[in-house]
């Protein structure tokens, strides 16, 4: 009996038991779906970045030409963008694309561009996962593309693209309805050229985004260089450098307004330099005169710093500034560039990416626009220096305060191996732990897709997830794009803050939001540009390491105006609106 | 009619010493000719020698003298005919050591490709008593892995001097290059340090040792050992990395001094021109740091140009590498814009495609004047003149060249 009544109890206990378990387990479930991701990356060995293109969607592969990449325009590959392009909140993405190129068979040498797949853009859904959406938001570009460029452009509060190309760029305006309008030569932005990378900012402070676009080299396809024939290196067929080419030249196109654009490249002194083999640009106050500077990495040249003069002018002024070049004063093959205050002394600092067996550069600001070389003396040097590096941004990816950096490397030879120097064509990315401008390259230690060697390109950063953290969207030359979520275990708080213009352009591009917290200052310039062909979300990110709050923020927006805020709480985005 | 060549002795007078003991045999006499420094006369007593077509066993050791003549003075085109007759007559342990030295003399011609050939067709383990065995074997060994290095295969190079069971002075060198070219700066330093511990004057090396001190930032420790090869090597060079040293400690004035006697020296250095220019900056002298950089500019678009005119010119001559004129004026370029080790490269490599090259011969001449390389340059305008006597050009530089530095070397 007792057994049976035993039994009953039992059973209604095992019953009740089970019942509680499996709503335990469920609730378990959504806690877990709740919790940043981060958590699980701290079972020991786990990667701290986590590959979930393939999971989420993003499963369209770039293509660059022939896979023998025997011409320049094969090596650039094509770049990526973070942007919330419908306006529901969630980060959605584009990947640019190239497209296939041949040889003539018959006459004199040719090259034939076909058309590639175009780009593809992905709508991030409710759950997480990206669906492919280009044609029906209207996207219906098949050339060559190469950079992407992602602002507000008539301040309506959606977002406009801009895509380079070798041909004609391509500027599609958002219609606001989840579809796109090309408006390219209406808005007179449709230069045929070898185009790189292109960066939206508000040059004049008019609260319209203007925008530079960095040329590379000037290619006629009719008259390949050096008889259509490749390049050799010790006797390997490569394709031939910047040197048998000769450089296209950069734009500035100043926006009217009414979604027309002049070219000023002239009339604002940009033509005043001689043309470079441009590839990465970022924008910034570089010598904190309240006008946002111009950084252009240029291949196998010295880069450009274009120091806005506050009356519509440049002046170029990066030899003189000593940000044009390496310590011993030989110009290297610029590739991607980010600025940021690595340092922590209010002043941004340039990182530039460089070919193999070169060292990536880092010019660490002495104020006032003034620049040293300090590749070496910061821990940079040494562990780039076989890489041949291409996209880069500084974030802080453990939130402890301090900013990090992380590099797209890949080389641009496939048979790069048969040189014999050691170079592979596929290689690995490269973290750098940062505090106060001193860095540790740390790949290792984070582990998992960082030291996937593969042929990285572009490098864009956005918090895809809203997890708090950073993560990154990577381009390959030849491959689908790489999401790496941020499972990075590490101790810190952070704050994040997104900008509504009023006077200014409507993300405030080029605003300065400052912080203090636990006493320690710590800040940002607003912007999406930098890195290599890519454009980031427009989202200032700070760790906060142990602190609870920013006890001040600042936000000095581009039209002269001051937002102050205090005591926010960690752990939350916030949007601020320019008053 | 042939023109009277320049006397070639009069370059170097010093040579002319008599020699005190007299000699067994001709042999031992031309020997000890070579001993003394006479290598004309001892080329002239081998020739002699070889022209009364002994059997091959006795030919044999005047090829190898023959050989050694001609290296000693500066022919490596002689020597390196000499060295393959003495390997191909003479006996077994002769065989392997002047492939060795044939290939050390393609090496010095700049011809890695053949060097390896030679060096592949050698036994690995040549007859002879172990410890000369083991000799010969290793130097075969450091000569295999010199050549990949000349041939840009580093990554081989590098197991090749590696596996070394004995290294020198100049394998730990090579290392020591193969890691800084390779970014590994602490790794090069160490490699550094092991071929100064064996050879403490080896100028390339201390060169290479201070850089790796700067791109550690052993600031100090660079300045100290930049200072000590000043004593015995005050080069441009060397002044030029002490200003960078000192530039990356913060010591700008002392850096400005030592970019100043570095331009000193070579005026046209576009390191220390840069530095120069910087440490002004950073000095505040604004108007001397602008005048310092438009001078740095005018020498790094002209250099610019030339590494583009040179890319292009190599390309073209990768897709056509017998054609005699793209060679040349690649040379032509080297030289004109004072690559001087880059001209004598490239001219030995044009002429492998063709010995017959008069302009060629004539670079080759001028860049091994250029660099001091007097009795060398001397040789290749008296060949370039045996081939066309009515050379003026050669003939004008050869008379100037005897004239001008026969009576340094005399004053010596």
């Amino acid at each position: 009996m007792s057994g049976k009544r035993s039994g009953k109890i039992s059973g209604w206990i095992l019953a009740a038991g089970l019942a509680a378990f499996i709503a335990l387990l469920g609730a378990l479930f959504f806690a877990l779906k709740a919790l940043p991701a981060r958590k699980s990356a701290e079972k020991p060995g786990a990667a701290a970045f986590e590959d979930r293109a393939a999971a989420l969607g993003l499963i369209h592969p770039n293509v660059s030409g022939a896979p023998e990449r025997l011409f320049i325009f094969e090596n650039l590959g094509s770049g990526g963008a973070f942007f919330d392009y419908n306006g529901d909140d969630r980060l959605d993405l584009i990947v640019n694309n190239a497209g296939a190129s041949r040889l003539a068979e018959d006459g004199p040498p040719r090259v034939e561009l076909l058309p590639g797949p175009g780009p593809h853009l992905y709508e991030q859904r409710a759950d997480g996962r990206f669906e492919e959406v280009t044609a029906r938001a209207g996207i219906d570009f098949k050339g060559w593309g190469t950079g992407v460029a992602v602002g507000d452009l008539d301040n309506d509060g959606d977002l406009d693209l801009f895509l380079c190309a070798f041909g004609a760029n391509q500027l599609y305006v958002n219609d606001g309805d989840g579809a796109f309008t090309n408006r390219s030569r209406a808005a007179g932005v449709d230069h045929a050229g070898m185009s790189s990378s292109a960066v939206f900012f508000d040059y004049d402070r008019d609260g319209l985004l203007d925008l530079y676009v960095a040329g590379y080299v000037h290619f006629d396809l009719d008259r390949p260089p050096n008889g259509g024939r490749p390049c050799l290196e010790h006797g390997v067929p490569i394709s031939c450098g910047p040197a048998m080419h000769s450089p296209a030249g950069d734009r500035l196109y100043h926006n009217r307004g009414g979604g027309a654009f002049e070219e000023v490249t002239r009339q604002a002194g940009i033509a005043g330099a001689p043309p470079a083999y441009g590839l990465g640009v970022a924008s910034g106050d570089l010598d904190r005169n309240g006008w946002p500077d111009l950084y252009v990495a240029n291949d196998t040249m010295a880069n450009y710093l274009w120091l806005n003069q506050g009356d519509g002018t440049f002046q170029e002024a990066a030899l003189f500034s000593g940000a044009a070049l390496s310590a011993s004063g030989q110009g290297q093959a610029g590739m991607g560039v980010d600025l940021a205050d690595a340092n922590g002394d209010g002043w941004l600092d340039i990182h530039v990416t460089n070919y193999s067996e070169e060292p990536n550069a880092y010019y660490q600001s002495l104020g006032e626009g003034s620049f040293g070389d300090l590749s070496s003396g910061s821990g940079m040097a040494g562990p780039s220096f076989l890489y041949l590096g291409w996209g880069t941004k500084f974030f802080d990816y453990d939130q402890d305060g301090a900013l990090d950096l992380v590099v797209a490397n890949g080389h641009v030879h496939p048979r790069a191996a048969e040189l014999g120097t050691g170079l592979t064509f596929e290689q690995r990315l490269l973290v750098f732990h940062g505090g106060g401008g001193h860095f540790e390259e740390v790949g290792e230690k984070l582990g998992g897709p960082i030291m996937t060697p593969r042929n990285h390109r572009g490098l864009a950063a956005g918090d895809f997830d809203r997890d708090g953290d950073v993560d990154l969207l990577l381009t390959r030359l030849d491959g689908p794009p790489l999401l790496l979520e941020n499972r990075c275990p590490g101790p810190g708080n952070w704050i994040a803050f997104k900008l509504a213009g009023r006077q200014s352009n409507r993300e405030g591009i080029g605003a300065r939001i400052e912080v203090e917290a636990g006493g320690k200052r710590q800040w940002r310039e607003m912007t999406r540009g930098g890195s290599y062909l890519s454009s980031s979300d427009a989202v200032a990110h700070f760790g906060l390491g142990a602190s609870r709050r920013a006890g001040r923020v600042t936000i000095t927006w581009p039209s002269g105006a001051v937002t102050r805020l205090e005591e926010l709480e960690a752990g939350r985005r916030y949007t601020i609106e320019e008053k | 009619m042939p023109l009277p060549l320049p006397n070639l002795l009069l370059i170097f007078p010093l040579l002319l010493d008599p020699i005190s003991a007299p000699q067994a045999n001709p042999l031992e006499q031309a020997e000890a000719l070579l001993a003394a420094g006479r290598f004309r006369e001892a080329q002239q007593a081998a020739r002699q020698a070889l022209e009364e077509h002994p059997s091959p066993e006795r030919a044999a050791p005047w090829w190898w003298l023959l050989a050694q003549a001609c290296k000693a003075e500066g022919d490596p085109e002689e020597a390196a005919q000499a060295f393959r007759q003495s390997a191909e007559l003479g006996p077994p342990e002769l065989k392997t050591e002047a492939g060795l030295e044939l290939a050390k003399t393609h090496l010095e011609m700049w011809d890695a490709e053949a060097a390896r050939r030679i060096l592949e067709s050698l036994p690995p383990s040549p007859p002879g008593p172990p410890p000369e065995v083991e000799e010969l074997a290793q130097r075969r060994s450091e000569l295999l892995a010199l050549c990949l290095y000349m041939a840009g295969r580093e990554k081989e190079a590098e197991k090749a001097f590696a596996r070394l069971s004995r290294k020198g002075a100049s394998s730990w060198h090579y290392l020591g290059l193969i890691a800084f070219h390779q970014g590994d700066t602490a790794n090069a330093l160490e490699r550094f340090n092991r071929s100064a511990a064996l050879e403490p004057r080896d100028y390339y090396n201390l060169l290479y040792r201070g850089w790796c001190l700067l791109e550690l930032n052993r600031l100090d420790e660079g300045v100290e050992a930049f200072r000590r090869l000043l004593q015995f090597a005050d080069t441009p060079e060397a002044h030029q990395m002490i200003g960078r040293l000192e530039q990356r400690a913060g010591r700008f004035a002392e850096a400005e001094g030592h970019f100043q006697e570095a331009l000193k020296r070579s005026p046209d250095l576009l390191e220390a021109q840069f530095g120069l220019a910087t440490v002004l900056r950073r000095q505040g002298r604004k108007e001397e740091a602008k005048a310092a950089f438009e001078r740095f500019q005018a020498l790094h678009r002209r250099q610019e140009e030339s590494q583009k005119k040179a890319y292009q010119l190599n390309q073209e001559l990768q897709a056509n590498p017998r054609h005699p004129g793209i060679g040349e004026a690649l040379a032509r370029h080297y030289f004109t814009t004072g690559d001087y080790a880059g001209a004598e490269r490239q001219a030995w490599q044009a002429l492998r495609a063709n010995s017959r090259q008069a302009g060629v011969r004539l670079i080759l001449a001028r860049a091994l004047g250029a660099v001091g390389r007097y009795r060398e340059a001397a040789i290749q305008y008296q060949r370039l003149l045996r081939a066309e006597p009515r050379h003026g050009e050669a003939r004008e530089e050869l008379e100037k060249l005897i004239s001008q530095h026969a009576k340094k070397v005399h004053e010596r």
